[in-house]
């Protein structure tokens, strides 16, 4: 049977995500939404480096015979993975610091609303 | 197209014809009829207590962004973790480095106070 | 180089960022052991200070030996002379901004201890961008700086300004770093590879269906980098963020931050750009891209200064200018044909990153003496020079410097670039360039006229700032050392044409150096 998950719908699923992530940056007035946004472009990316450092193994390490290549392909292979629990550890520090600026920001003018947000000329 | 794949497109179209549906009749049917106590949330019930839209308190966003940063940066340590033979001593030093970041940080939370509920 | 920490870890360390990281803890935990803040803050500068001179030691250390670059920590870091040069000027911000903070923090009803540690977080994590040698450790960097930095830049607590300014960075910055990791992940994806010159290579030498999609990746990485120098169009968060962000934070990131960004985004240009595709010069695709960036921030950073009445804001334009000076400089790098003429135009950019810092850097500590409770942004500089001859002076050399009088080493800097980009055959970039710059010199000139024809404004008090040695002592150091680029430039530029050369010059696969973990194998 035809694999369910082929890279071109893991690709659209990821482009779909990154569109709804950049829209809700660009559109959405309310911190904490554009903050849940920024979140969603970096699972975006996520999601495309999963499929890649899959695509790479697949077809990587099929014609290595000896130990020592199969390894080397291996971990070239998974980079990508590697790289995604790092971009996952990085988005949990952009959420908190994202967050401590709200309350910050919350505190200095009871809003959240990035419009009331114009002190500074633009 | 893979069977399962139909399958899910045929699931997910009558999931909308039937929910939409019900609604549209509804809508169009249904008499009218608006006040108080038919937009409150419990028609029949306890009265209502308070907003239900309420602010959440800013301790919800200290306890939340803690918690966040120290569970999600023991990820970090899963590369580690999946090859430290291949470390030996100095990336065990490394990783007690990294925790001592950790822990420092965790000390300076509780001794600012972020970690008191009152 | 660093035999017993060599026995104790089994591998070379970037000892640079490790003092950094410690000062770093050091200064937090005096923050958090003091009694008193207002006795706690000598020491923690001490720390600071130590920390970073430690680093600056262990920086020449390397520089000295007779070394040959080299890769370390699996291949994610470079050790050569043009990540050291950068690093040291990384130091040079950080440095400043040590003596700046020490008067200033206490308007910014913070500890310095927590200011000093996120300062030297952020520093440690430039020094790694600029020689960071894969795409995993050039993102988690710049993250590390950015994170620190979001957060200096929204530290007064007081101030509603400072938090507007901090909520701005953080959505721009994070938008962008979206867009950067975007790219990189499809450059991982046609590439099989994060090694930067693993990427030049393979770009180069594939001849598949997927390149157009690796040059996408390329362009957001560039776009993310642009974001970070603030080059036009990418520029509309630097004005804010400069103007609400406390003065000692913004002349950091002035100096600092551009000093880390453009040391990777030449790295990554002259690494990760593939010489030819598919047999035809490369240049194209890239140089429309940057030229258009260059003139662009050129000329709008210096159109908008003119019109700025707030000095503080009118910096934060000109720095956009100068991304655009910097990118010209890029421009004419991969300009040219020959690897020994894009060394010239890196060597350029180099020297006017080391001048700039001095002038930028030297100007923000200015107004950060200046600042008073009323007035934040310490945009009253008329009549300067009746009240405080010397700090007229050292203003009025840090702008002449910044306008490219000669005598001074902004001069030699843009004489360097201007004469880079002419070689190289982009004439139009430098008329462009010599054009706008003359638009700069009038701004420049203006603050210099303000301080010295204008009468000053009736009760401007400043005696509380008189005693503050820590800015006086950063002003000194920074104008001294502007005139002394200008009159003595030769073993400052020789020192960049030798940070240069080691990156520009065709070169063999650098050695891993790792003595116990066996090296990840590369795929090619």
């Amino acid at each position: 049977m035809e694999e369910l998950f082929t890279p071109t719908k893991v690709l659209i699923l990821s482009g779909a995500l990154m569109s709804i992530g950049v829209y809700g940056v660009l559109a959405r007035r309310n911190l904490i939404v554009m903050l849940m946004s920024l979140e969603m472009m970096l699972v975006a990316v996520n999601v495309v480096l999963v499929l890649f450092s899959r695509m790479h193994a697949s077809e990587g390490m099929a014609g290595h015979v000896s130990q020592h290549t199969y390894e080397a392909a291996f971990l070239g292979a998974h980079t990508g993975q590697i790289f995604t629990l790092m971009i996952m550890t990085v988005a949990a520090g952009e959420v908190g610091v994202g967050l401590a600026i709200l309350v910050a920001l919350y505190r200095s003018r009871n809003s959240i609303d990035v419009d009331q947000a114009r002190e500074l000329r633009l | 197209m893979t069977d399962r794949v139909l399958n899910l497109v045929i699931f997910a179209g009558v999931l909308c014809v039937v929910a939409g549906g019900a609604a549209a009749v509804g809508s169009l049917f249904g008499p009218a009829r608006r006040g108080k106590t038919k937009e409150s949330p419990y028609e029949c019930g306890s009265p209502i207590l308070n907003e239900t839209r309420k602010k959440f308190d800013v301790r919800f966003f200290m306890l939340a962004m803690i918690f966040i940063l120290f569970d999600i940066e023991t990820v970090l340590l899963i590369p580690y973790a999946v090859q430290y033979e291949r470390f030996g001593v100095a990336g065990l030093v490394i990783a007690g480095i990294f925790f001592l970041g950790l822990v420092e940080s965790l000390i300076y939370a509780w001794k600012k106070g972020a970690l008191d509920w009152k | 180089m660093y035999p017993l920490l060599e026995t104790l870890f089994g591998f070379d360390v970037f000892m640079p960022v490790v003092w950094l990281f410690l000062a770093a803890v050091v200064c937090v935990s005096i923050e958090l052991g003091a009694k008193d803040r207002a006795g706690a803050k000598l020491p923690i500068f001490y720390a600071a200070l130590g920390g970073v001179l430690l680093a600056f030691v262990s920086l020449f250390n390397t520089w000295g030996g007779a070394f040959e670059p080299h890769l370390i920590l699996n291949g994610g870091v470079m050790i050569d002379r043009f990540g050291l040069f950068l690093c040291a000027g990384v130091l040079i911000g950080t440095a400043l901004c040590c003596f700046t903070s020490l008067g200033a923090i206490d308007r910014l009803r913070i500890g310095l201890g927590d200011f000093l540690g996120l300062v030297l977080v952020a520093a440690s994590g430039m020094l790694l961008l600029v020689t960071s040698y894969d795409l995993i450790m050039i993102f988690l960097s710049v993250e590390l700086m950015s994170l620190a930095i979001y957060v200096l830049a929204g530290i007064n607590r007081s101030s509603g300004r400072s938090a507007e300014a901090a909520m701005k960075y953080f959505v721009m910055g994070a938008f962008a770093s979206g867009f950067l990791v975007l790219g990189m992940a499809l450059i991982y994806g046609v590439t099989q590879t994060i090694s930067l010159a693993e990427i030049g290579d393979a770009l180069a030498a594939k001849d598949n269906a997927y390149r157009n999609v690796a040059m996408l990746g390329i362009g957001m990485v560039v776009i993310g980098f642009a974001f970070k120098v603030g080059a036009v169009p990418f520029h509309q968060w630097v004005p804010d963020v400069y103007t609400g962000a406390p003065t000692p934070v913004t002349g950091f990131m002035a100096v600092a931050v551009k000093f880390a960004a453009f040391g990777a985004l030449g790295r990554f240009v002259v690494e990760a750009f593939p010489d030819t595709l598919g047999g035809e010069k490369f240049s194209p695709f890239g140089m429309g891209m940057f030229w258009a960036i260059a003139a662009l921030s050129m000329v709008i950073g210096n159109w908008l200064a003119v019109t700025q009445e707030n000095v503080k804001r009118m910096l934060a334009y000109s720095s956009i200018a100068h991304s655009g000076y910097l990118l010209m400089g890029i421009v004419a790098m991969q300009a040219y044909p020959d690897s020994l003429g894009s060394s010239d135009a890196m060597s350029a950019i180099l020297f006017y990153l080391l001048v700039y810092a001095f002038g930028t850097g030297g100007a923000f500590a200015l107004l950060t003496w200046t600042a008073t409770d009323s007035n934040e942004d310490g945009g009253d500089l008329r009549g300067l020079a009746k009240r405080s001859p010397g700090m007229a002076l050292a203003m009025s050399i840090f702008m002449l410097s910044l306008a490219g009088i000669p005598l001074t080493g902004g001069f030699i800097g843009k004489y360097m670039l201007f004469s880079s980009a002419i070689e190289a055959g982009e004439i139009w970039l430098a008329v462009i360039g010599i054009l706008a710059s003359i638009v700069g010199a009038f701004y420049y000139l203006r603050v210099i006229v303000l301080m010295y024809m204008k009468d000053p404004t009736p009760g401007e008090a400043e005696a509380k700032n008189a005693d503050d040695w820590g800015v006086r002592f950063a002003l000194l150091t920074a104008s001294i050392a502007t005139v002394v680029l200008g009159l003595m430039p030769n073993p400052f530029v020789a020192r960049a044409e030798n940070a240069s050369v080691t990156i520009s010059a065709p070169q063999q696969p650098a050695p891993v150096l790792n003595a116990a973990i066996p090296a990840a194998p590369s795929r090619s």
